[in-house]
């Protein structure tokens, strides 16, 4: 269940249909909750950390998080297979 | 001799067979001239329909034709099915400039009508304004009908403009004279807008310096200048104000360093006091332990502006991370609260 929202809210992200950081903040959520051991995934929630839309200095943005939520996606559909 | 001949003659056969082709060469030239000069004059200057709010439902040319309709959600997002070609529109929801992303600049902060959010936060804190809402990108309190923001700064009643439009129409219904177009142009314009006269007077009171500049020149039998197109800060009469950053900081932390001295970014600040879903908020007292007791150094990421280094204390509860830019280690970019238990 946790894994089907946490799909829908990544997919949203790279679809840009929601880039908010509300959003991003889910993942970063919902990501914990699952605790996956990953090193993709330590560095998404360490780039969550940095978004903001539109970035800024030393600050990420979203075609930045969309790159690694992409790769993040894949290892989630591992797991879930 | 005969061949020369035969040339001689072929030559004096062609010589009016080119006259011929400049002169309809130049003919052609002239009237490419005189067209592209009504086409540029077509869009030389254009008269906004605005609503009560400032936001632009038509823009006329200057052969009263309507050349742009838009419509708008209750968050700003354009619904009109046919998009102008061209951006030659800076005014759009509110009278706040549109961009090629179809952003709008509201003076202080750029808005995004399709998500209903500004990309900053507002520059006046949820404290001050004392409303008790604590989202400082949403647009007029979330609610449109009631509120608008034009400014970028501060929501306002959507019914106060609403109000003076109302008694700026009652007031008079004929512009007067400094502000009265030539003949000619504003009758097509109302005629083109089906003689809709009292939006016109509206749209007059609020006509730029650029057009008014354009009717005196007329008005005077000077020479026209070709297309002047102001930049929408001087079509907004305004120029951008700067983010400042520390201020917002200081607003939202009472202050903008740690004990020890290192500077706090307004992001870093903001996840400390307001911490996404499932953390804790972190004191600048902690920020410095855990820089001062650091156990490792998680990972170095390259960026443009500058590197950083994400620093991670494990003796602490939760192992808290900060990220400090590289070169110094004395600014503090962003932190990652440990998680509540």
């Amino acid at each position: 269940m946790k894994l089907t929202i946490l799909n829908d809210r990544i997919q949203n992200f790279i679809d840009k249909k929601d880039i908010s950081i509300k959003n991003a903040q889910e993942i970063d959520f919902l990501l914990s909750k699952l605790s996956i051991d990953n090193e993709v995934i330590d560095d998404l929630i360490l780039m969550i950390a940095l978004y903001v839309p539109g970035g800024g200095d030393f600050l990420l943005d979203e075609d930045q998080i969309i790159m690694q939520l992409s790769k993040a996606k894949e290892i989630l559909k591992n797991l879930s297979n | 001799m005969k061949t020369k001949m035969k040339d001689l003659m072929k030559n004096k056969n062609m010589q009016p067979n080119k006259i011929w082709l400049i002169t309809v060469q130049l003919i052609v030239l002239s009237l490419f001239l005189v067209l592209s000069q009504f086409t540029l004059a077509k869009d030389r200057v254009q008269y906004h329909v605005q609503n009560f709010d400032g936001s632009t439902l038509k823009v006329i040319n200057e052969q009263g034709v309507v050349s742009q309709s838009y419509q708008y959600a209750p968050f700003g997002q354009q619904l009109q099915y046919k998009k102008p070609r061209n951006l030659k529109n800076p005014n759009a929801f509110v009278g706040g400039v549109q961009d090629a992303d179809d952003l709008v600049y509201l003076k202080q902060r750029h808005y995004n009508p399709v998500l209903g959010r500004f990309y900053q936060p507002d520059p006046v804190t949820f404290i001050m304004k004392g409303h008790g809402q604590t989202n400082r990108y949403q647009y007029g309190w979330n609610d449109s009908y009631s509120f608008n923001d034009p400014s970028g700064q501060a929501a306002q009643l959507a019914f106060v403009p609403l109000v003076l439009w109302i008694a700026d129409n009652l007031r008079s219904d004929t512009p007067n004279a400094n502000n009265l177009p030539p003949s000619g142009i504003g009758d097509a314009a109302i005629a083109g807008y089906g003689g809709a006269s009292f939006l016109f007077s509206a749209r007059l009171a609020s006509m730029s310096t650029a057009e008014l500049s354009y009717y005196n020149i007329v008005q005077n039998g000077a020479s026209i200048s070709p297309v002047v197109w102001l930049t929408p800060s001087a079509l907004q009469g305004t120029s951008p104000i700067l983010w400042d950053g520390a201020y917002a900081t200081r607003q939202i932390l009472g202050t903008t360093t740690t004990p020890a001295g290192r500077s706090i970014n307004f992001h870093a600040a903001e996840r400390m006091v307001f911490p996404p879903k499932g953390r804790i908020p972190m004191s600048p007292k902690e920020i410095d332990a855990v820089l001062d007791g650091a156990t490792n150094i998680r990972k170095m990421t390259y960026n443009i502006y500058g590197d950083t280094l994400t620093i991670q204390n494990k003796n602490m509860l939760g192992s808290p991370q900060v990220i400090v830019d590289a070169q110094t280690g004395n600014r503090i970019i962003t932190v990652i609260n440990p998680r509540a238990k």
